[in-house]
C-alpha cells in the first residue's frame, strides 16, 4: 500500500495532524485547530487547514458530515484510518531506528 | 476577516464558504492569517480548482493567471510589507514555490470539477496491478469512459468523475440520485461472451468462448463487443425482467455461422464468467437477437442492459468506501 499521506507534498504534515485529530472522533474546523495546537503545539492557519481538508476529502480519507449550524464536522473514513495507521507505523520504525543509532554512540 | 473568503473561487465558496467563514470569525485577525488564507486561495485556484491544467470548461492557464493576478500581486505586497513589520520567520517562502501543481485532473462531461458534491462522493478503485505501469493512465482513462457511458445511459448526465492518485476515481452524483443504486452499475465488469462446450484434454467438457471465422477468414471470439443494443424488458411469458439484445451486422454474421456449426448442440451466454443462459441450438440464429433471462430484479436487468451497450470495464473496479448519506 502506497503511503497516501506522503503523496500530499507540502500538505503531508497538516494532513497528518488532521487525521490524528480526527482519530478519536469527528471534529469541525475550529475543534481540529485547538486540538492540534494542544496535541502538537502547531497552529494551522485556516487556509492551510482547508487546503489539506479538501485534499483529504477528495482522496476519501475523511468524510464531511452534516453541518451543525454553520460548522461542519469531518470524520475519519476506514480508508483514512488505514492510511494513518500505515503512516504512523512507518514513523515509529523510523523513530526506533534513530533512537537505536543514538543509543549505540 | 470574512472578506478573505472572496479570494477563493466561487465553486470552492459554494462548498466550503459557510464553514470556512465560521472558522475565520473565531480567528484573531493577523497578517499571518491573511497570508495563510491568501496562499490557501491561490492553492484553490491553481491546484484544487483546475489542477493546473485546462479544466473541462476549456479554461486554460492564461485565464487562471488572469483571475489570480490580483491575488499574486496582493501576496507580493503582503509579503514585502510583512517582511518589514513581522518577524522574518513568519513570512512564507516565495509564492512560486508554494504553488504546487496537483496531479489530479478533471475529466467527464458537464459540471464544474470542483463543484461541491452535496453528498459524499463515491470513491472507486481500479485494480491496475496486472497492468504495466506505462499503460495505467490509458487504462484508467478507459475506465472513466466506460463509467461515463454507463452513467449517461442510466440517465445521469451531470455526474462529475475525476481521476485521483492510485487508480482511484472520485464520482459525484447529482443530489437527486440514489447513490446505492449505482454501485452495481459502476463496479460490475460485465464482460459478455458466447460459449460452446468443448472436450478438455482430461476428457471432461467445459464451456469455452466460441471462436468464429469472419468473412475475411480471421477467427474471432464472439463477445459482447458485437452487441450493439440492449434493453431491459419484461418477458411476456414469465413476467420477469429480462435483457433483450441485438448484435451488430458483423456480430449477426458471426452468430449465424456459429449456430450453423452448433446445430443440436449447446450454446451459452456468460457474463463475467457466470452462466446466464444455455440453450440447445435448434436452428441457426440469423437475426442476431437474443434474450438473457437470469434471476434478475428490474434493476439488475437495467444495469446489465446498460453495461452491455456501454462495454465492459477494462480492469476490475471496486468500491473503496461505502457511501453514507
Amino acid at each position: 500500500v502506497a503511503d497516501e499521506l506522503a503523496n500530499l507534498g507540502r500538505f503531508t504534515e497538516p494532513a497528518l495532524l488532521i487525521l490524528v485529530s480526527l482519530a478519536d472522533g469527528p471534529k469541525h474546523g475550529y475543534a481540529m485547530m485547538t486540538d492540534i495546537q494542544r496535541l502538537a503545539g502547531v497552529h494551522l492557519g485556516a487556509g492551510t487547514l482547508y487546503a489539506a481538508l479538501a485534499r483529504l476529502e477528495r482522496r476519501g480519507l475523511i468524510l464531511p458530515l452534516a453541518a451543525e449550524e454553520r460548522r461542519r464536522p469531518y470524520q475519519l473514513t476506514p480508508v483514512g484510518a488505514t492510511a494513518l495507521r500505515a503512516h504512523l507505523e512507518s514513523m515509529r520504525s523510523f523513530a526506533v531506528t534513530g533512537l537505536q543509532r543514538l543509543a549505540a554512540r | 476577516m470574512r472578506w478573505l473568503l472572496y479570494l477563493y473561487p466561487r465553486a470552492w465558496r459554494r462548498r466550503y464558504g459557510e464553514e470556512f467563514a465560521a472558522l475565520l470569525e473565531r480567528e484573531r485577525p493577523s497578517l499571518r492569517l491573511s497570508l495563510d488564507v491568501l496562499l490557501g486561495a491561490l492553492d484553490a485556484h491553481w491546484c484544487l480548482h483546475t489542477d493546473g491544467r485546462p479544466n473541462r470548461n476549456g479554461e486554460h492557464r492564461m485565464a487562471i493567471w488572469a483571475r489570480t493576478a490580483p491575488l499574486l500581486l496582493a501576496l507580493a505586497i503582503t509579503s514585502v510589507v510583512g517582511w518589514g513589520i513581522s518577524r522574518p520567520d513568519l513570512a512564507p517562502g516565495s509564492p512560486a514555490a508554494s504553488v504546487t501543481v496537483g496531479q489530479n485532473r478533471g475529466v467527464g462531461q458537464a459540471g464544474d470539477p470542483s463543484a461541491p458534491p452535496s453528498r459524499p462522493p463515491v470513491l472507486l478503485e481500479a485494480d491496475l496491478s496486472a497492468v504495466p505501469a506505462t499503460e495505467r493512465d490509458a487504462r484508467l482513462e478507459q475506465v472513466v469512459q466506460v463509467a461515463e457511458r454507463r452513467l449517461r445511459a442510466a440517465g445521469v448526465s451531470d455526474a462529475t468523475i475525476e481521476v485521483l492518485d492510485g487508480g482511484r476515481l472520485w464520482i459525484a452524483l447529482p443530489p437527486d440520485q440514489d447513490v446505492a443504486s449505482f454501485m452495481g452499475l459502476l463496479t460490475t465488469t460485465a464482460r459478455l461472451d458466447f460459449r460452446e462446450q468443448a472436450t478438455q484434454p482430461d476428457g471432461t467438457t467445459a464451456w469455452v468462448v466460441a471462436r468464429v471465422r469472419d468473412a475475411a477468414g480471421v477467427e474471432r471470439p464472439l463477445t459482447g463487443a458485437y452487441v450493439h443494443d440492449a434493453r431491459a424488458v419484461t418477458d411476456p411469458n414469465s413476467r420477469r425482467p429480462v435483457v433483450e439484445f441485438e448484435m451488430s451486422a458483423e456480430g449477426q454474421d458471426l452468430l449465424a455461422t456459429l449456430t450453423e456449426r452448433l446445430l443440436d448442440q449447446q450454446l451459452a451466454i456468460f457474463v463475467d464468467d457466470q452462466l446466464q443462459v444455455a440453450l440447445t441450438v435448434r436452428s441457426p440464429i440469423v437475426q442476431g437477437r437474443g434474450m438473457i433471462s437470469g434471476n434478475f430484479t428490474p434493476q439488475d436487468a437495467r444495469d446489465l442492459a446498460i453495461q452491455l451497450v456501454s462495454g465492459p470495464l477494462p480492469v476490475p473496479v471496486q468500491l473503496v468506501d461505502p457511501p453514507r448519506s
